[in-house]
C-alpha cells in the first residue's frame, strides 16, 4: 500500500514536473517573441522617423539654395522684361544677375531667333564668373550653338514656365555638375519671347548629403527628374547612369518597383536584396520645389537590426541558460520531494506506531480504583505523563484479597527500549505479585528474572508495597526507587526505606524487607524522579524540597486531602515552576489513601477460650507475630511471657463460676511500639492495682504466686485497665527497639 | 514440652525441652513430682533446651527448690539462656537459685 503510494506521488511528480518545465519554456519563448516583435517594431519605427527626417532635412537644405536661385533669376525677369525692347541691356541683366548672386556661376538671357535683327539670328547674351571672381560678357548664340534646342531654353518657351534643367557635367573637364534654372520672358503681347537663367554648381549637394541621420553606413541616392544619378555611393555611376540602369543591374524586383516609384516623384519605403543577397530598406521622397529631383536614404538591414540580432542571440543563450538551470531545479527538488515523501510517510508509520504504543502502554496502567473493606477505605489514583511518546515510566496496584498491592518503578533511559524494558517490568510484577504476601520477595524474584534476560544492562528502579487493609500493616521493599511520602493525620514524613539496588543488575542480590503500620487516616505518596528532577528554564531542579512543602500545603489546606487533589495539584505546581521549559523526563505520581472508619479484627488477633490449655495456642501465635515482624529473640520472649502472664492471670482468676468466655489478644505493632490490648468478660478486675510482688525474700519467704502480675509490669512500658459494658479492657505498651 | 529425667549415682540430671507456660505447667509439674520424695540427692536442672519460661514454670522451680532443703537435697541450674536468666534476675530468682 504504502509503497504503492509512493510511486504514485513520484510518477504524478514527474509528470508534473515536465509540464512545469514545458510551461516554463513555452511561456519564456512567448515572452521573448513579444518583446523581439516589440523592439523590432520599435527599431522599425525609428528607423522610419529619422529617415523621413533626414529625408525632410536634406531636401529643405536643397530647396534653400534652389530658391534662393529661383527667387535671384524670379526677381530679374521683371527687369529683363522691362529693358527687352534694347537688346544690348540683355548683357547689363545678366551681368547684374551673376554680381548680386555669388552661388550663380553663370546666366544667359536667351532670345527667340531673330528677335533683334540687328543682333543676328541667333543671340544668347551670357555672364559667367570666372576663377578670379572676373564677371566674363559674351554672346553665346551660333549655329554651332542653337540653344533653342537646348533643354534650359526649349522647355521653358513651349510650356511658358520656369523649369530647372536636368543637371549635366561641366563641358569644362572639371567633372563639375551643373544645373540651370530658366524662367521665360514675355513681350508686350504676354508672349515667351526670350529665356532668362541661371547655372548653378552643385558642389555643394555632397556637404549637404554627407551627413549620415540614419546610420552611420547609410546612404543616399539623388535623382534627377529623369532618373539621372546625381548622388550614389559608387561615384563612377554619378551623372553617368540613371536608377533604371541600377535596377537593370541589380534584377530585383523590389529594387525595379522602387525604382519607378523613385522616379515617379512618389513617397514611400521599400526593402530590396543586394548581389549578395544581403536586405537593405530604402525610404524615398521627392525633394520638392521646382527641382524633380528624388532623394532616398539607404540603410542596410544588417546595420539597423544587427545590435537587435546580437540581442536575440545573447538573449537566446541567457534563455537556454535559464531553461537549463529550471530543469536541474526542478529535479533537485522532485529528487528531494521524492525523499521527504518517503521520510515524511516513513515518520507517519513510527508516529502511528507509537501512537499505538503509546496506547499500550496507556493500557496497561490500571484504572483508578476505589475499594471499601468492610469500612477500611482505600482510594488509589495514579499519573504518567511520558517525556517522549512513550516512557520507561510504570506505575501498578491492584487488589487481591484483602490486600492492596501497589508498585511505582523507573527505567533507565528514555523512549522506545525503556518503553519494551518497562512492559517487562510491569509484566513480571503482574505475573509474581499475586503469588506472595512479601514485598521482598516480589523484588527478589522480578529481580533475578530480569537480571538473567538483561544484555542491554538496563535497569529499573522500583518500589513495591503490599498494604494489608484488615490489619493496616505496610509491608514494603524498595529497589534503588526514591521512598515514598506518608502523610499521617496531616504530618508529613518520609517513609524509612533501605535502598537497595535497582533491579536487573545483580541476580543474587537479597532485597531487605521493611513493614510498618499506617494510621486509620493516611495517605502514601509516590513518585519518580521525573517530579523532583523537572526542571526549568534556568536549569534549577524541582526538588524534594519543593515536594515536601507542597504536600504539606496541600494537606494543611485540605481537611479531606483526596489523592486527585495531591496529583493535580503537584501537577499544577510543576508547571507553574517548569514554565516554557520542554519536559525532560516521564513524570509519574501515585497517591494512595487509606481511610479506616472502623474497629476491626485484626491480623495480629487473636480469640481463645478461657482454658488454660489455649495459652498454647496464644503462644503460639504471638511467636508467629513476632516472627513475622522479625522481632529480636529477647522481645519476642518478653511479648509472649508479658501476654500469657496476663491472660493466665483472667483463665486463673475471671472465672470462679467455671462459666466459659473468649478472650480477645490484639497485637498492634507500629514503628518502634507494640500494643497488646486485651478483653474479657470475666470478674472486673484492674491489674494495675495489684501491688508488686516482695522479689526480695529468701527461699522460705517468698510466696508461690503472684509473679504474673509483676513480670507484665516488669517488661512493658504502660499498663490502661477500663471496664466497659461488662468487658475488662487492659491496653500494654511496649517499646520494641 | 518435654521433661526427661536421668539417674545416675546419687545425681538426678532434669533436661526441660520447649517452652515452660502456663498451659505446660501441670504436666511438667507431674513429670518431676518423683523429685520431691528424693533425699541427700544432687538435683541439676539442666535449661540447655529451655526456650521459654512464664511464671507457672518459675513457680514449679521455686516449689522444687523449697523442697530440697528439708530432704536434704541439692538444686543446680545449668545452661540457663540469657533471656531466661532476665527473667530470673527479675524476679530475684537468681539469688536462691545456684546457677552454672
Amino acid at each position: 500500500m504504502a509503497r504503492n503510494r509512493i510511486s504514485q506521488i513520484k510518477r504524478s511528480i514527474n509528470t508534473n514536473s515536465i509540464v512545469l518545465i514545458i510551461a516554463a519554456a513555452l511561456i519564456l519563448e512567448i515572452i521573448s517573441t513579444i518583446q523581439y516583435q516589440y523592439v523590432r517594431e520599435e527599431i522599425a519605427v525609428d528607423l522610419h522617423l529619422r529617415a523621413q527626417s533626414e529625408l525632410l532635412a536634406k531636401s529643405l537644405a536643397i530647396q534653400n539654395v534652389m530658391s534662393q536661385v529661383e527667387a535671384a533669376v524670379g526677381n530679374h525677369v521683371w527687369d529683363a522684361q522691362r529693358l527687352i525692347s534694347e537688346g544690348d541691356s540683355a548683357f547689363s541683366v545678366v551681368k547684374r544677375l551673376v554680381e548680386q548672386n555669388p552661388n550663380i556661376k553663370g546666366s544667359s538671357f536667351s532670345f527667340m531667333p531673330d528677335y533683334y535683327p540687328d543682333k543676328g539670328y541667333w543671340f544668347e547674351s551670357y555672364a559667367v564668373r570666372r576663377d578670379s571672381d572676373e564677371i566674363e560678357l559674351m554672346q553665346l548664340g551660333s549655329a554651332d550653338h542653337d540653344y533653342t534646342q537646348a533643354e534650359f531654353y526649349k522647355i521653358p518657351i513651349e510650356t511658358d514656365s520656369a523649369r530647372w534643367t536636368d543637371p549635366y557635367l561641366d563641358n569644362d573637364g572639371a567633372r563639375m555638375i551643373l544645373t540651370t534654372f530658366s524662367i521665360p520672358v514675355h513681350d508686350a503681347t504676354k508672349k515667351p519671347v526670350a529665356v532668362l537663367d541661371a547655372d548653378i554648381s552643385l558642389d555643394w549637394l555632397k556637404s549637404i548629403l554627407d551627413i549620415n541621420y540614419v546610420n552611420p553606413s547609410s546612404y543616399n541616392i539623388l535623382i534627377s527628374r529623369s532618373g539621372q544619378l546625381m548622388s550614389y555611393p559608387q561615384d563612377e555611376y554619378v551623372m553617368l547612369k540613371t536608377i533604371n540602369d541600377v535596377a537593370k543591374e541589380k534584377q530585383d524586383p523590389a529594387f525595379t518597383n522602387f525604382a519607378i516609384n523613385f522616379v515617379n516623384g512618389e513617397r514611400g519605403n521599400a526593402v530590396f536584396k543586394d548581389n549578395d543577397g544581403e536586405k537593405y530598406h530604402v525610404f524615398y521622397a521627392p525633394v520638392g520645389g521646382e527641382t524633380g529631383w528624388s532623394l532616398a536614404v539607404v540603410s542596410s538591414e544588417k546595420e539597423i537590426f544587427g545590435n537587435y540580432n546580437k540581442m536575440k542571440g545573447n538573449l537566446l543563450i541567457l534563455r537556454i541558460i535559464a531553461l537549463a538551470v529550471l530543469i536541474f531545479i526542478i529535479f533537485r527538488s522532485v529528487r528531494n520531494i521524492n525523499k521527504l515523501q518517503k521520510i515524511t510517510v516513513e515518520r507517519e508509520r513510527i508516529k502511528s506506531e507509537l501512537q499505538i504504543a503509546s496506547q499500550i502502554q496507556d493500557g496497561m496502567l490500571p484504572d483508578n480504583i476505589t475499594v471499601d473493606f468492610n469500612g477500611a477505605k482505600v482510594e488509589v489514583v495514579g499519573l504518567l505523563n511520558p517525556a517522549k511518546e512513550v516512557g520507561g515510566d510504570l506505575y501498578d496496584f491492584f487488589v487481591k484479597d484483602d490486600r492492596l498491592y501497589f508498585c511505582i518503578g523507573d527505567v533507565s533511559g528514555k523512549g522506545v527500549p525503556a518503553a519494551m524494558f518497562m512492559t517487562v517490568t510491569r509484566s513480571l510484577f503482574r505475573t509474581i505479585a499475586p503469588y506472595t504476601l512479601k514485598a521482598a520477595k516480589i523484588l527478589w524474584y522480578m529481580n533475578r528474572t530480569m537480571a538473567n534476560i538483561n544484555e542491554t544492562n538496563m535497569f529499573v528502579t522500583f518500589f513495591v508495597g503490599i498494604y494489608d487493609m484488615k490489619t493496616r500493616r505496610l509491608n514494603y521493599s524498595n529497589g534503588g526507587h526514591n521512598g515514598p511520602v506518608i502523610i499521617e493525620n496531616g504530618i508529613i514524613k518520609q517513609l524509612e526505606v533501605i535502598p537497595n539496588l535497582p533491579l536487573g543488575v545483580f541476580p543474587d542480590f537479597d532485597y531487605a524487607e521493611q513493614e510498618t503500620s499506617l494510621e486509620k487516616d493516611s495517605m502514601i505518596f509516590l513518585y519518580t524522579d521525573g517530579l523532583t528532577e523537572a526542571m526549568n528554564l534556568n536549569k534549577q531542579e524541582f526538588g524534594e524540597e519543593r515536594m515536601i512543602d507542597a504536600l504539606r500545603k496541600f494537606a494543611h489546606e485540605h481537611k479531606d486531602l483526596t489523592p486527585n487533589a495531591i496529583l493535580e495539584g503537584m501537577k499544577d505546581k510543576i508547571k507553574d515552576f517548569v514554565d516554557k521549559a520542554e519536559q525532560s523526563d516521564d513524570l509519574t505520581m501515585l497517591s494512595i489513601k487509606i481511610k479506616d472508619t472502623t474497629e476491626k479484627p485484626m491480623k495480629n488477633a487473636l480469640k481463645i477460650e478461657n482454658k488454660i490449655s489455649a495459652i498454647k495456642q496464644l503462644n503460639e501465635f504471638v511467636d508467629n507475630v513476632c516472627k513475622e515482624n522479625l522481632f529480636s529473640e529477647e522481645n519476642s520472649m518478653q511479648l509472649k511471657l508479658v501476654i500469657e502472664e496476663t491472660v493466665a492471670n483472667i483463665i486463673n482468676y475471671g472465672y470462679p463460676d467455671g462459666s466459659s468466655d473468649e478472650i480477645d489478644i490484639s497485637l498492634i505493632i507500629s514503628e518502634g511500639n507494640t500494643r497488646i490490648e486485651i478483653k474479657d468478660h470475666g470478674l472486673e478486675f484492674d491489674p494495675t492495682k495489684v501491688n508488686d510482688a516482695d522479689v526480695d525474700g529468701s527461699v522460705e519467704e517468698r510466696p508461690i504466686g503472684g509473679l504474673g502480675i509483676f513480670l507484665v509490669r516488669q517488661f512493658t512500658d504502660d499498663m490502661h485497665y477500663k471496664r466497659e459494658n461488662n468487658t475488662n479492657i487492659l491496653v500494654l505498651n511496649k517499646k520494641i527497639k | 514440652m518435654r521433661t526427661n529425667i536421668e539417674e545416675t549415682g546419687n545425681k538426678f540430671i532434669v533436661n526441660f525441652i520447649g517452652d515452660l507456660d502456663s498451659a505446660a505447667a501441670q504436666e511438667t509439674e507431674k513429670a518431676i513430682q518423683s523429685l520431691m520424695d528424693v533425699k541427700n540427692k544432687e538435683i541439676i536442672l539442666d535449661c540447655k533446651e529451655l526456650n521459654y519460661i512464664s511464671s507457672s514454670g518459675l513457680r514449679l522451680f521455686l516449689g522444687l527448690l523449697k523442697n530440697c532443703k528439708p530432704n536434704g537435697n541439692t538444686l543446680l541450674l545449668e545452661n540457663v539462656n540469657d533471656n531466661i536468666k532476665k527473667v530470673f534476675s527479675m524476679t530475684g530468682f537468681s539469688a536462691l537459685f545456684n546457677m552454672k
